[in-house]
């Protein structure tokens, strides 16, 4: 038990061999994940362009909308008398029941047309384009729930790979700037860094006390004030035991009030 | 050239490739994969191309200076 516990709360992280890095975390193979996410978007906004546009459209047409959509999951939920059922999963036929009863297809159809082709045009500029695979990865995956085979498996896992991708799936593409405009959560970027130009809470590294530039220094978000680090080891030592760092360090300064 | 005017461009050349995209595919939908895929690639690296360039000698040089 003792020996459990022992080897549990060793933190230890074991880092990505060499080759899945320079896969999923260099910029030298942006050129594979833009023909990806080109073929992935290029997909999403055929789909999607079927879906608002056109005769056969979902969306804004006389009479109810998403009627074909409410055909889809009319299909999908029969039990056929014989063969098997399209849905294997009960409680996902009771789901599309509950929304085939309660006419949701008439709002859902927008959600999924115009879903699809915002996916598929963030996809190929390259923006969010993580968060835009997740959201085409989780409409392969309900259309898969639903019996829908296709080629969904195929975008399923394109998709995966572009979400395990995501810092350098978009190099190729406004991501190149939006990523470090934004930041992330964890590490705020330039326009987080400007919104919060007045809590940047540390002239010297909180780790190894060297001097840090407001510009360029990586940041940590805690507790409403931003912590700079001089360099990404120190940031990466920072992150990993805040307290530590942080409650000995000078006095934190009082989060002004917003307006 | 400033940096606002920079910014505009980029958002300006990314929003064509939106566009030039949305219109090729939505217009000749489903006839041939291939000629419709070349030319939102070629935008893509068009746009991406002026991005570089912009930032490299705008938003560095300014840097340099700080």
């Amino acid at each position: 038990m003792a020996l459990l516990r022992k080897s549990f709360e060793q933190k230890r992280e074991l880092r990505d061999p060499g080759l899945i890095r320079a896969i999923f975390s260099s910029t030298w193979l942006a050129p594979l994940w833009l023909v990806a996410r080109l073929y992935l978007g290029y997909q999403w906004l055929m789909a999607g362009s079927h879906k608002v546009w056109g005769e056969g459209r979902w969306i804004a047409v006389s009479g109810p909308d998403g009627l074909p959509l409410q055909g889809y999951w009319q299909r999908a939920i029969a039990i056929p008398e014989q063969g098997s059922a399209a849905i294997k999963y009960d409680w996902y036929r009771d789901f599309l029941t509950f929304m085939v009863n309660h006419e949701w297809y008439r709002w859902f159809s927008w959600v999924i047309a115009l879903g699809e082709t915002t996916v598929g045009i963030l996809l190929i500029v390259g923006a969010f384009a993580g968060l835009a695979a997740l959201a085409g990865a989780f409409l392969n995956f309900n259309f898969m729930l639903a019996g829908s085979a296709s080629i969904n498996p195929v975008l399923f896992v394109i998709a995966l790979l572009i979400l395990f991708g995501w810092k350098v799936a978009g190099w190729i593409g406004v991501d190149r700037w939006l990523l470090p405009a934004l930041g992330t959560p964890w590490q705020p970027g330039r326009v987080f860094r400007r919104v919060l130009k007045g809590r940047v809470a540390n002239e010297a590294c909180p780790v190894c006390q060297m001097p840090v530039d407001p510009a360029r220094s990586p940041a940590s978000a805690y507790n409403g004030l931003i912590y700079l680090s001089c360099c990404p080891v120190c940031k990466e030592r920072l992150d990993e035991q805040p307290a530590r760092y942080i409650a000995g360090f000078g006095p934190a300064i009082p989060v002004p009030a917003e307006g | 050239m400033n940096k606002g005017l920079a910014l505009v461009g980029g958002v300006a050349a990314w929003a064509a490739v939106a566009v030039v995209a949305v219109l090729i595919v939505f217009n000749m939908g489903g006839k041939n994969q291939v000629l419709m895929f070349l030319p939102i690639l070629a935008a893509v690296a068009a746009a991406w191309a002026i991005g570089e360039l912009v930032t490299r000698h705008v938003f560095t040089e300014h840097e340099k200076g700080v």
